[in-house]
């Protein structure tokens, strides 16, 4: 995916959950709040000035506008090996929820917590995974240019959480396939149909759930969390 | 006793093979109720329920709305219950957090236990009822099945056949991509869902329609729904492509109020009535209900967008040529009323399509949205059937009067009659008088009482053909209108240039001097950015022009003399020509326009007889000939 000129005039940076994330992920570049030059980062995006974002497996690239020069920026992330992947489609495919926010293009917002406590990764980056690479002279931990390629990606990864994958290698299609098929490989359910005779319980009754309903909802609660 | 607070239930498909809905019931708009919980808000529908009424359990038809499993359950679950949630939707929310949850699913005995009646209130029969294990896994396994399908469209619909229906019950010829099309709408309906035809203008949206309702069982009766304007063509297309279908029109005045209307006959009615009669057209169980020019609920907020909404239909249509004219959102509004929930919330599909496609330009969300929607909307551009189009096709659209018009009408022919014509050359003055007037109110009353405006919602004549040409320029199509008066010119001029904002709409006419003829001819034909309507008095127009670059020619007014016509729309139609014309005739129903047009197709001895260029047939008729040609028949008067 190549992008021209991403962000020209956006209000608003990590507008969804993931993209939050992303934006945090540069303290893990060395960024230390307060810093200066977020604004002005920030800024660069919104003028336009970070031009040809790419996103391929591994790392994302685009270049950054300060006339008279322009800087090419990259930023690494490792990609999954093919194993990797089948063990996190796998893991994904436990729970059906998962697939009912993937495939209306959203992350479920513990996926991360999910593969961590299955696979032992995590698709965010974990610490010391980021890696950027700018030509500026700035020899500090983290330059200017980095800083506005990372809100840069932020825009287009608020519209679509599947660059995340694409830049752990795998992809939208591939993904959903996977735990579509790790989930449907649980035995399916089986129904019959059955019928009873209409409730004979009094007005108030009818509306009134058994006792247990508050403790089956705790421990799903706490299941899902 | 009635609860106020959102009821949940889940009602499986007689079919097993077909995925249940959840159910949304209790107060008396349920709609409202989950909306404002954050639901999506469903399709309308009835169901045969047991619920307390006067301290006693009956059996009775309860409103409800209906929401597919893939978009009811992802809302239901993330919601959070609190003290004035009901115990049916805490239950049902449990259930999908277990269906959504781990694969096993084994907690789900425990909730059947749990279970208040008021979760499972659904009775087909009126005697028996789910038990709540058999409901709480069929509910499991439709809920595991629907979230393994690759696409939201039931699986029928993926099974469309290529092929065309082979029967197809109307009196008319379809061609190839009209089979196609009734074939799709077909797989529709069998699938029980809902689908925007959004086929370009002239393609025959209303004929495929037609052929659609005319294959039903009949068992039920269907709904159409379209401007003022057009009620009267609708009823006429009906008549003529299925005349084995019974018509009501709920129109005017005398229209019914309350009660059922017979199974297996097509309503139709317009927008302005559907908000009237809301609430009687929202108790009845239709088959098949169509939105016909559907931009009319391109907004989702109007009153009469939210009132398509809670009509109760088996499948639900939408026709349009333009289904975004400005805005994604107004495809939302659209497919909400089609396909309800398919596009999420409002504030989803902003942030999921409409703000990434429409301001970033991302090509990925437009197409992931083509992906989506493409099982539920047909469009057929009219250069893609080229081949299978005549290279002229005429039409004739008849428009409703307003009742404005109609009085003119009326006292404009008893002043006619109250006087006499006389005889000789006196008689064949007079008589051509009183055409001019009738034509003239039927052109619009500000061109008969000789007013500047206002225009708009005057004639259903000029408020018909501005939609048409509305349509016409967002295809990006040239089109000619024809009239015979310079005043109607001007008037038309005006208001097209302003309703549908244009920066002009140049009017070519016997007082436009040839040098500046001959400019505004160029600027259409060969122009950087040709203005996409020119209007030509038929008398200017009649001879010389080449006008080629026009792919609709619209008569706005009729000389009722074919040979003068012909030789207007063949300014359009003419050798250079290399696309399709589509010729549209317009008349005003139940007045003497409609009648000549009727007597000049039907009679085509008579049309062979004329020679000449002039209307002066019409003055041979005899008083009582006459009197049947100009009468107004009142079942065409709008209300």
């Amino acid at each position: 995916m190549t992008e021209r000129h991403v962000g020209r005039g956006v209000a608003k940076f990590g507008r969804s959950w993931w993209g939050k994330s992303w934006l945090r992920t540069l303290e893990q570049l060395g960024l230390r709040y307060p810093d200066s030059r977020l604004p002005k980062a920030r800024s660069l995006v919104t003028a336009g000035d970070v031009d040809m974002l790419h996103v391929a497996p591994g790392e994302l690239s685009a270049w950054v506008d300060q006339p008279p020069r322009t800087f090419g920026v990259t930023v690494r992330l490792p990609v999954f090996t093919a194993s990797r992947w089948d063990d996190v489609t796998e893991a994904l495919g436990r729970q059906w929820r998962n697939l009912a926010e993937l495939r209306e293009d959203r992350l479920p917002s513990d996926v991360d917590r999910q593969l961590a406590a299955t696979v032992g990764a995590t698709l965010f980056p974990a610490p010391g995974e980021l890696t950027a690479e700018c030509p500026c002279r700035d020899r500090g931990r983290i330059c200017l240019h980095v800083i506005a390629v990372q809100h840069g990606f932020a825009v287009c990864f608020d519209d679509d959480p599947f660059l995340l994958v694409n830049l752990r290698g795998g992809d939208r299609d591939t993904l959903l396939e996977g735990v579509r098929r790790h989930i449907a490989a649980a035995t399916p359910p089986e129904a019959e149909p059955g019928f009873g005779p209409l409730p004979d319980s009094s007005p108030e009754e009818f509306y009134r759930a058994g006792d247990g309903l508050a403790a089956l909802e705790q421990e799903l609660g706490v299941l899902r969390g | 006793m009635r609860p106020t607070a959102l009821q949940v239930t889940f009602c499986p498909d007689p079919d097993p093979s077909e995925p249940g809905v959840l159910v949304w019931w209790g107060p008396p708009d349920p709609a409202e109720a989950a909306r404002r919980r954050g639901l999506p808000e469903g399709a309308p529908g009835r169901l045969r329920c047991v619920v307390p009424e006067d301290d006693r359990l009956t059996v009775t038809h309860l409103p409800v709305r209906l929401v597919p499993l893939d978009q009811g359950l992802p809302a239901l679950t993330s919601l959070a219950v609190g003290r004035q949630s009901s115990d049916s939707l805490r239950a049902w929310r449990t259930a999908g957090l277990i269906a959504m949850g781990h694969r096993d699913g084994s907690q789900l005995d425990r909730l059947a236990e749990l279970l208040p009646p008021a979760a499972n209130p659904i009775s087909r029969d009126g005697e028996t009822v789910w038990r709540p294990g058999p409901l709480l896994r069929t509910f499991l396994r439709d809920t595991h099945r629907t979230f393994a399908r690759p696409h939201g469209r039931p699986d029928r619909l993926r099974e469309v056949p290529a092929a065309a229906p082979a029967e197809v019950r109307v009196s008319a010829t379809l061609r190839p991509y009209q089979l196609e099309g009734v074939g799709w709408l077909r797989a529709i309906a069998a699938a029980r869902t809902g689908g925007v035809l959004a086929d370009d203008m002239g393609l025959g949206k209303t004929l495929q329609t037609i052929a659609l309702l005319a294959g039903r069982p009949g068992d039920r009766p269907h709904l159409v729904v379209c401007p003022t304007s057009v009620v009267g063509n609708w009823a006429r297309e009906l008549h003529r492509f299925a005349p084995g279908l019974p018509v009501v029109r709920h129109h005017g005045t005398d229209r019914a109020t309350g009660g059922a209307f017979p199974a297996g006959s097509v309503v139709v009615t317009s927008y302005s009535l559907l908000l009237r009669d809301i609430t009687m057209l929202a108790d009845q169980d239709w088959d098949v209900a169509v939105m016909d020019e559907a931009q009319q609920i391109k907004n989702h907020t109007s009153q009469t967008a939210k009132a398509a909404r809670r009509i109760p239909a088996a499948v639900r249509l939408a026709l349009t040529g333009t289904p975004v004219e400005n805005r994604l959102t107004e495809l939302w509004s659209i497919m909400d009323y089609t396909n309800p929930g398919l596009l999420g919330t409002t504030k989803a599909f902003a942030k999921r399509f409409a703000e990434p496609v429409e301001q970033r330009g991302d090509t990925g969300a437009a197409g992931r949205l083509r992906e989506l929607v493409a099982p539920y909307l047909l469009r057929r551009l009219k250069a893609d059937v080229a081949t299978d189009l005549p290279a002229k096709q005429e039409s004739i659209v008849a428009c409703s009067l307003t009742s404005e018009q109609a009085s003119l009408y009326r006292t404009a022919v008893s002043r006619a009659w109250d006087t006499g014509f006389g005889a000789g050359i006196e008689r064949h003055g007079r008589i051509l008088k009183l055409l001019t007037e009738l034509k003239q109110i039927c052109n619009h009353p500000a061109q008969h009482l000789k007013q500047d405006g206002p225009l708009r919602g005057r004639s259903g004549k000029l408020d018909r053909a501005t939609e048409m040409l509305a349509e016409a320029v967002s295809e990006g199509a040239q089109s000619l209108v024809f009239t015979q008066y310079r005043v109607m010119g001007e008037l038309l001029a005006r208001h097209l240039a302003e309703r549908l904002a244009l920066p002009e709409v140049p009017f070519l006419h016997g007082g436009v001097r040839q040098p500046d003829r001959d400019v505004m001819v160029a600027r259409f034909q060969n122009g950087d950015d040709p203005p996409p309507i020119l209007i030509v008095s038929l008398k200017a127009g009649g001879t010389g022009l080449n006008l080629t670059a026009a792919s609709h020619v619209l008569h706005y007014d009729r000389w009722w003399n074919p040979a003068v016509e012909d030789q207007a729309t063949d300014r359009a139609h003419r050798i250079g020509q290399d696309k399709p014309v589509d010729v549209y005739k317009l008349v005003t129903g139940g007045t003497l326009e409609e009648r000549i047009a009727d007597l000049l197709e039907r009679k085509r001895s008579i049309a062979e007889a004329i020679t000449g260029t002039g209307e002066d047939w019409i003055t041979r008729l005899d008083d009582a000939e006459l009197r049947k040609l100009v009468l107004l028949s009142e079942a065409e008067v709008a209300e």
